[in-house]
């Protein structure tokens, strides 16, 4: 695979990018910053969203940067996802696909030997997502609302890696999180002399966040020489940022006049803390589970707390059953198999009722060719509940994750 | 194919399937979830005008139509008219009057209009324009200007039910200079015509129209040889209501006749920041005191909003509310749809104010006047109710 190609398929993710935010999703969307998307591969997503202490040669792994010491070749990872959502609120039902990327990573092994690899790429972070339409009886008429969210925070990042053993490794990215909210109001009234209006409230937010990942072998003995030993812990720790914010509002009405007032602060985010396990039962099948926390209970937006939050977990569980590498085996010998269930305690807590997700997971790696494999991930699950007016989610999502190898960094053979 | 040329086209095909396969259609499911700030909440401010005067503006229709002459109960009127063809192109006039000698000048007016008994009489007197007048810029002070120290050139008693036309005989050295040409000539400025201040009667001659049109017919030439001209086309007009004159400043008062507008604002800064408005009304309450009502134009009153702050003229059809209204017990409440004005001076646009004017304020002699924010019934003055929401 050679640059050129790798570029041309960034440059369409990217544009991609552009067009794929479709307005639509869950009205949980509405809160905070938006439905959180957690970064990982498409593997660990197949494997119950696990990945913290998950390591290998081919893993390009954004939970934890330490595992990149593990790369052997450059590699390139684009993926997409599409998700469809069943909604019902105990009276009505609904539903919608939406598409969109999950962003691309680029990693390139610079000194192997010394787990040295640089990576770059991008993947978001949170998503904003609904269009609902609402009427309302007022006088002798009715006001019916379209409200649409859109947009969400993405993060733009660069790190590396540094293997101080076979068993102990280290990881650091410095991530630029940027991005759009924005919230939409479309008013019609059926009363006489009333004039519809448009209502926009943008929120531009950028800022700097450090994400750190460490994995340590060493607590069960190697099996292989050279080879980390087969259970791995692996931690991470995100710090807290702080975004620079700047709100527009604006409105419009059917005579094309509008007015902007702007206001700047800061959304203040939470740090995130996970840990997790990996063991390699044996050279084809690996088991993980992940805990990760986030104190959402921290989160301010011009200064002022959000009490429709609360400090989140999500743990998740998985096992991968690796496909042969042999020449000559069978398609589905070669392919990778993956299994998981993920248990989600939302950031979202709407009017005192706890939103949480409950997922299970499939997953895939289908190796295309001597240099690429496709990986498809699929969750199948609900979140939240019919309860207090809320909404129950029927959540469908599939990923497809294309990883392409090359080996670029090899040292001129001396005659 | 190679495979990397496949897997490409796969991503690309991958990725128009899934953007292009979005449903974005609203659903209600949700409507619980969506946060109490998100539903807008509407509220009604109610807004006393800080102002309110009246003002004599310039017409921009270029006169009334009809040439009205008289006094009735409430209203004296008097007009104002030229031949425009001897004003502004002399070449019409024959050079010969200018060496001839003229034996007569007659000016014919068609009545088309009356208002009083039929059968009663009343004087018409004309008298000579000496200022120069333009019809575009004309108003009650224009008026009162030209008006001053003029004399009667002629009288005439016309009876109010009469439809023929009306002569009258004009002094033919009149004619003579406004025949003149060369640099000592006099440019003519028409004529006013005014009635006896006992008159008890209008009367409206024909202004502009081709049939009921001013004719003058001047015969000129020698004792052996006569010829005559007749100019009609292009007469130009104006009417005036003049009997009492309500003091401007302190009364909001729209009257036909005299293109007099009433100005009226209202400090919206009440409204809360990022409110959107949804529905404006603009009341007033009419003060039956000073009003002439006309016994057939209705639904004539616009509301517009005020350009430039220094000028009280309005671009027609630019944001002209109809005025419409609603006869109560006790009250005629005169209520506009304002929310487009309102809505722009939320905006882009200065809140200068409303300026409201009659459709017919060239044509007729009625007057609306209204209340005042001085009014003592708090509940009679101008108020603007604005009806918004607030995110």
């Amino acid at each position: 695979m050679h640059l050129r190609k790798i570029t041309i398929i960034t440059i369409l993710l990217f544009f991609g990018l552009e067009i794929a935010w479709a307005t639509g999703g869950s009205a949980y969307s509405r809160f905070g910053v938006g439905e959180r998307l957690h970064m990982g591969s498409v593997r660990s997503l197949g494997m119950g969203g696990t990945g913290l202490a998950l390591r290998g040669p081919g893993n390009l792994n954004l939970s934890n940067p330490a595992a990149w010491s593990d790369l052997q070749v450059v590699q390139f990872t684009g993926s997409l996802f599409y998700e469809n959502i069943n909604f019902d609120d105990g009276i009505n039902t609904g539903g919608i696909g939406t598409g969109t990327i999950n962003g691309a990573t680029l990693a390139m092994p610079v000194m192997p030997s010394r787990g040295i690899t640089l990576s770059l790429g991008f993947a978001p972070m949170t998503r904003v997502g609904y269009n609902i339409e609402t009427t309302r009886e007022i006088e002798d008429g009715s006001q019916i609302t379209e409200h649409r969210g859109s947009g969400g925070i993405t993060n733009i990042y660069a790190g590396t890696s540094y293997r101080f053993s076979r068993n102990l490794s280290i990881g650091a990215m410095a991530m630029y999180r940027m991005g759009i909210l924005t919230y939409e109001w479309s008013n019609q009234y059926t009363l006489p002399g009333y004039s519809s209006g448009y209502t926009l409230r943008d929120l531009d937010v950028n800022g700097l966040a450090g994400h750190f990942g460490i994995n340590f072998s060493g607590l069960l003995p190697s099996r292989q020489e050279n080879q980390p030993g087969p259970l791995t812990i692996g931690l991470t720790f995100t710090t807290p940022s702080r975004l620079n914010v700047e709100e527009d509002y604006t409105i419009n009405y059917d005579i094309g006049v509008d007015t902007t007032t702007t206001r700047t602060g800061t959304i203040e985010l939470p740090y995130i803390a996970g840990i997790g396990i990996s063991y390699n039962i044996d050279r084809r099948n690996t088991i993980a589970i992940d805990l990760r926390y986030e104190p959402w209970e921290d989160f301010r937006k011009f200064g002022n707390p959000d009490n429709q939050l609360r400090n989140s977990y999500r743990f998740g569980a998985g096992w991968e059953r690796h496909g042969r590498q042999e020449i000559g085996s069978g398609f589905f010998e070669r392919t990778t198999f993956r299994l998981g269930f993920l248990y989600n305690a939302s950031y979202f807590n709407i009017r005192g009722t706890p939103i949480n997700e409950t997922l299970v997971t499939f997953g895939m790696g289908i190796p295309l060719s001597g240099i690429a494999v496709l990986d498809i991930g699929a969750q199948v699950g609900v979140r939240g509940t019919t309860d207090n007016n809320l909404q129950r989610d029927t959540l469908f999502r599939v990923y497809f994750s294309l990883n392409m190898f090359e080996r670029w960094f090899v040292p001129p053979r001396i005659e | 194919m190679r495979p990397e040329l496949l897997l490409l086209l796969g991503a690309v095909i991958i990725l128009i399937t899934f953007t292009t396969g979005c449903d974005e259609d609203p659903t209600s499911v949700g409507e619980g979830i969506l946060p109490d700030e998100d539903f807008i909440a509407i509220d009604t401010l109610i807004i006393d005008a800080y102002e309110s005067f009246s003002v004599d503006v310039p017409t921009t229709t270029g006169g009334s139509p009809t040439l009205f002459v008289g006094e009735n109960e409430k209203k004296r009127v008097m007009s104002i008219f030229r031949f425009d063809s001897l004003l502004t192109d002399r070449n019409i006039t024959p050079d010969t009057i200018d060496a001839s000698e003229v034996f007569d000048a007659t000016l014919y007016l068609t009545p088309e209009y009356y208002l009083g008994d039929s059968t009663e009489t009343i004087s018409v007197e004309l008298f000579e324009v000496l200022s120069g007048w333009s019809p575009e810029g004309f108003n009650r002070d224009v008026f009162e200007i030209i008006n001053r120290g003029n004399e009667s050139l002629y009288t005439s008693s016309v009876m109010l039910g009469d439809t023929n036309a009306v002569e009258f005989s004009l002094p033919r050295p009149l004619m003579r200079k406004w025949a003149e040409k060369g640099e000592q000539s006099v440019i003519p400025q028409g004529l006013i015509l005014k009635s006896n201040e006992d008159a008890n009667g209008i009367i409206g001659f024909g202004g502009s129209a081709d049939d009921n049109a001013p004719r003058l017919r001047i015969i000129y030439g020698s004792e052996e040889e006569q010829d005559t001209v007749v100019f009609s086309r292009n007469a130009r007009a104006f009417a005036a209501n003049l009997k009492d004159d309500p003091d401007l400043q302190n009364n909001l008062i729209v009257q036909a006749g005299t293109a007099t507008r009433a100005i009226v604002r209202f400090d919206i800064s009440e409204l809360p920041r990022g409110a959107l408005i949804h529905n404006a009304q603009l009341e007033l309450t009419k003060n039956p005191d000073l009003s002439i009502p006309h016994p057939t134009i209705v639904d004539s009153l616009f509301a517009h909003h005020i350009i430039d702050v220094n000028k009280f003229t309005v671009r027609e059809a630019n944001r002209g509310e109809l005025i419409r209204v609603e006869t109560g017990e006790n009250t005629t409440i005169y209520r506009a749809t304002v929310s487009e004005i309102t809505q722009a001076w939320a905006t882009v646009e200065d809140n200068n104010g409303l300026i409201i004017r009659d459709d017919h304020e060239t044509l007729g002699l009625h007057r609306t006047s209204f209340y005042t924010e001085q009014a003592e019934d708090a509940t009679k003055r101008p108020r603007l109710k604005i009806i918004y929401s607030r995110l």
